[in-house]
């Protein structure tokens, strides 16, 4: 805990120091260079971060910075090789390429033997049968080996020569090649056996970078003409096939950067920063409406501003549980301030991914998981400045912990970032149908929480009758707040299914989801209305309420209707399981262990 | 159950009706009431509840609006499972249709080319062929004889001399009956043995199947009809030809960003022509059709749009409004009091 402190605050310094140290590398201005990968403008400390959770399963290495280790990577430097990079947990999978057991992470230079009989055992599964668990294991780690390889022909496949001594050549080659070519295609023979050689190997290097246009997905070259275009950017392989036109103009970007590989190879960090600083100048000059979102997403990665929120929220929830113990009043205050320090910054990352994407704030699971939390954690502290129960930033706390660790997971599934699939992409909807029904989660979520507090207080015999009371108002105006919330998310939801698809309501898990949430609502007000239930049924079934709501904000991703269901989905199902199982828990606990309060005067 | 039979099954065998039914030694036995069911159910009850339990006075203003547009929506969802008619059109560039097909619906068409201004057409619903009975319509002078009919059928050329039929493709055709098919993907090949006959001399007979692509000719009484079995129609009120279908990705990606065809419409009434672009969620709305953007072609530059006809596809929205005015109404009132009480 504390040295993840520590280490925060030396990242912030680091990254507020105007000088970076100048015997070294300059990796910084490295990792605000643009990347356009799966269709998103992105700087290369982003894209090394994502490919290294893709990879690694976590978005650090202990040898270098992300930026580095994708530099090294891409240039086939040799302590890239020696990394431990391929997480591999099945013992099976260890014992059978007679790896060191007592590993978990293995490089690339021990895997490299086993590659071809990997990948194609991979490639010979039937994928009409649900795969085992030792198939599947195989399939992702085939996977992370065949982005790893894709990665190192971003540039070229070669290990012993670098990409800027390899352009040089085939520059040089260029322009007699194309004679002997247009020779060739004349006459229809070449005179010289020395001529013929070298236009076949001209030959291979056409086919080669073809290959790699077609293969690789990393594009690092903006059109000299029109950097701005994404449209016309190039990959490795295509920017070298343009060189075969006449009216070729020599790309400054693909310059710089095989400048770059050639000073990394010398050793020679002066001229690789000074070669950084010049093309760094280029793209500011030439890509000015990227560059601030640029900026911005990589200082959003690089502070990572919801793991310091994750961290704020544990702490909140250690100072009141001493404050509880206690009753220290400067206890409390500290976590006021704390919590609304972290719900400051939890707002302004929100704000931040916004303006980063140009997208309203839930775009996918990650981000709605973010969301979620965000609105539950306002609608508490609301409740705690109405009603002060001192109950508001503990319970703030669990949820923005609770919210944002679910989120931290999903983010190892994939970009955060990633583009909106065709359907989605209409701010308009997202900015409307998805926002109201997140609200619609995050008011049950903390109906759930309030209710979970009043049981854990009462069984501990620590609830006076007034704060019985209030706890009930409580939910039951949030329960108000998610009934209107969910239902009109729900009904926007048609009428979105009602412009995309055709129809207003087509019995859809998910939609069946959301609308179970509005029952689930509608059916607790009804029973206290009828006197049917009482504060504690109406706790219990608030409690009940977090079932509901899990489930169908993933328990319908998991039904595997049109989805598939494997990976990470299936170890969260488990959690799902062992979350719906614990409120069962507390709502059988609390239904035998607390006394009934008595009827509620009308 | 969705993952086995796609959703299409699914939503008529447990929303679209009365009993969710298990079979037992073949008797279909009820188990659970069906959607229908309990939606009308739920409509009586709300109804009175609403006109017995909630005091009429403008305090619960918010509560009955929020009842009446829960009706009005339970009202409307029936209703539009009634109405709604769902079709599929396919159109490669530059070419014209005037009709959309639908995806499970088929009828049997007999079409009298004899005028020369226009066909004739008359069809029958394909419910209507059950085996052994004798259809007879106004519109045709002579009687049809169902001889068997089978809900999917696998038709295959046959070996040996003989056919099923003894007029027309059928002579060279066996056929397999087969399960009928409940996933999406997966059409039904509906197929019917028949016989016209102006006198009720039944003897020849004739294979019908929706696999069977084109008319079949028969002669009767001197005169040609042509036959066959064919998705249901449904007829638009206008020409619609696609000029040009565009599949946008993301720049360096395979992720699609965007798909739309534009088309061209030429009502058959005197409104004037014009060009359309429909794309994901920018359906042309019609009048009561409904064009959206639904797939595309792998091989030619080709778009598949699904065609909606449905008369009351405005009651959720009606519905919609007033429920949500209604909460709104009745969320912010108690606000109010609650925050005025506090101070």
């Amino acid at each position: 805990m504390i040295t993840s402190c520590l280490r925060l605050i030396i990242a912030v310094l680091i990254l507020l120091s105007p000088v970076s140290l100048a015997s070294e590398y300059n990796m910084t201005d490295l990792g605000k260079l643009p990347v356009l990968y799966n269709g998103r403008l992105q700087p290369f400390e982003s894209f090394s971060r994502q490919m290294l959770l893709n990879i690694r399963e976590k978005s650090t290495l202990e040898r270098v910075s992300t930026t580095q280790w994708l530099w090294e990577v891409l240039i086939h430097s040799k302590e890239s090789y020696q990394d431990e990079l391929f997480l591999i947990h099945d013992v099976d999978i260890r014992h059978e390429f007679k790896l060191d057991d007592s590993r978990k992470f293995f490089s690339y230079q021990e895997l490299e033997p086993y590659i071809m009989h990997i990948q194609s055992k991979s490639l010979g599964f039937d994928t009409n049968e649900p795969l085992t668990v030792y198939e599947q294991n195989i399939n992702q780690l085939a996977n992370k080996l065949g982005l790893y390889i894709a990665l190192m022909h971003s540039f070229i496949p070669f290990d012993d020569i670098t990409f800027y001594d390899y352009v040089t050549a085939y520059e040089g080659r260029v322009k007699n090649g194309l004679t002997l070519f247009n020779q060739y295609n004349k006459t229809g023979s070449l005179s010289s056996k020395k001529d013929q050689l070298y236009l076949l190997e001209f030959n291979q290097d056409f086919k080669r970078h073809r290959q790699f246009s077609d293969l690789s997905r990393v594009y690092l070259f903006p059109d000299p003409k029109t950097p701005a275009n994404l449209e016309l950017w190039s990959n490795t392989g295509s920017e070298l096939l343009k060189q075969l036109d006449f009216n070729y103009q020599k790309n400054p970007v693909l310059a710089d950067y095989a400048r770059l590989t050639h000073y990394y190879a010398e050793g020679d960090f002066n001229q690789f920063n000074q070669t950084l600083k010049s093309l760094t100048g280029y793209i500011n000059q030439h890509l000015s409406p990227f560059t601030f979102k640029l900026k911005l997403e990589y200082y959003f990665t690089t502070l990572n501003p919801f793991y310091i929120c994750m961290v704020l929220y544990v702490l909140i929830m250690i100072l009141m549980l001493f404050f509880y113990l206690l009753d220290a009043s400067y206890l409390y205050r500290i976590s006021a301030y704390l919590c609304y320090t972290a719900f400051g910054i939890h707002t302004l990352s929100l704000i931040a991914r916004m303006i980063i994407l140009g997208r309203p704030p839930v775009i996918n699971l990650y981000s709605s998981a973010v969301f979620v939390g965000w609105v539950a954690i306002a609608l508490c502290l609301v409740q705690e400045k109405i009603f002060k129960n001192k109950l508001g930033y503990f319970m703030s706390a669990i949820l923005g912990f609770m919210t944002l660790i679910i989120a931290h997971h999903l983010a190892l599934q994939s970009d955060t970032m990633e583009q909106m699939q065709a359907v989605l992409d209409s701010n308009f909807w997202l900015s409307t149908h998805v926002i109201t029904i997140t609200l619609g989660y995050g008011g049950t979520f903390l109906a759930g929480m309030i209710a979970t507090c009043y049981v854990v207080m009462n069984s501990l015999k620590k609830a006076s009758q007034k704060l019985n009371l209030e706890l009930y108002k409580m939910v039951y105006a949030i329960i108000c707040f998610s009934l209107f919330f969910s239902f009109i998310g729900t009904v926007l939801g048609g009428i979105w299914a009602d412009q995309s698809w055709g129809r207003f309501w087509g019995w859809d898990p998910k939609e069946n989801g959301a609308l179970l949430i509005v029952i689930f609502n509608a059916m607790i007000l009804h029973a206290r209305l009828a006197g049917m239930i009482h504060i504690k049924g109406l706790m219990l079934w608030s409690i009940f309420g977090n079932i509901v709501t899990a489930f169908s904000w993933f328990g319908v991703n998991m039904l595997g209707v049109g989805l598939h269901s494997y990976g990470f989905m299936n170890e969260a199902f488990q959690w799902l399981m062992l979350y719906n199982a614990s409120q069962l828990l507390l709502i059988v606990f609390g239904f035998n262990f607390i006394k009934s309060n008595p009827p509620l005067k009308k | 159950m969705q993952i086995e039979h796609g959703i299409f099954y699914v939503q008529k065998e447990y929303f679209h009706s009365l009993f969710i039914t298990l079979p037992v030694n073949g008797l279909l036995i009820p188990v659970f009431p069906g959607g229908t069911l309990l939606g009308a159910v739920l409509v009586v009850n709300l109804t009175l509840s609403t006109l017995i339990k909630i005091s009429f006075n403008l305090k619960n203003a918010g509560l009955i609006l929020i009842h009446l547009g829960v009706i009005i929506l339970l009202i409307g969802g029936g209703l539009s499972s009634c109405v709604v008619v769902e079709s599929q059109v396919y159109l490669e560039e530059n070419e014209t249709a005037f009709y959309s097909e639908h995806l499970y619906d088929t009828e049997l068409v007999i079409i009298d080319t004899s005028s020369s201004r226009f066909d004739h057409i008359t069809a029958l619903p394909i419910s209507m062929l059950k085996p052994n009975t004798i259809i007879s319509h106004d519109d045709l002078p002579f009687n049809i004889r169902v001889l068997n009919f089978y809900k999917n059928a696998q038709l295959s050329i046959t070996k040996m001399s003989e056919g099923v039929a003894s007029l027309g493709i059928g002579t060279a055709l066996t056929l397999n009956e087969v399960k009928p098919f409940t996933a999406d993907d997966k059409r039904n090949n509906p197929t019917a043995l028949v016989s016209f006959s102006e006198s009720n001399d039944f003897s020849e007979s004739l294979l019908l199947a929706l696999d069977i692509n084109g008319t079949q000719k028969i002669q009767i009484n001197n005169k040609t009809y042509y036959v066959q079995i064919r998705p249901k129609r449904l007829y638009f009120p206008f020409e619609m030809t696609l000029k040009s279908f565009t599949h946008d990705v993301y720049p360096g990606s395979d992720i699609p960003k965007n798909y739309s065809s534009l088309v061209s419409i030429k009502p058959y009434d005197t409104s004037a022509e014009r060009d359309v672009l429909i794309y994901m969620n920018h359906p042309l709305r019609y009048g009561y059709y409904t064009f959206y953007q639904a797939s595309f072609g792998e091989d030619v530059p080709s778009s598949v749009l699904q065609v909606v006809y449905n008369k009351s596809w405005y009651f959720p929205y009606i519905s919609s409004l007033i429920i949500s005015l209604g909460l709104g109404i009745h969320f912010f009132v108690h606000l109010f009091k609650f925050l005025r009480k506090r101070s």
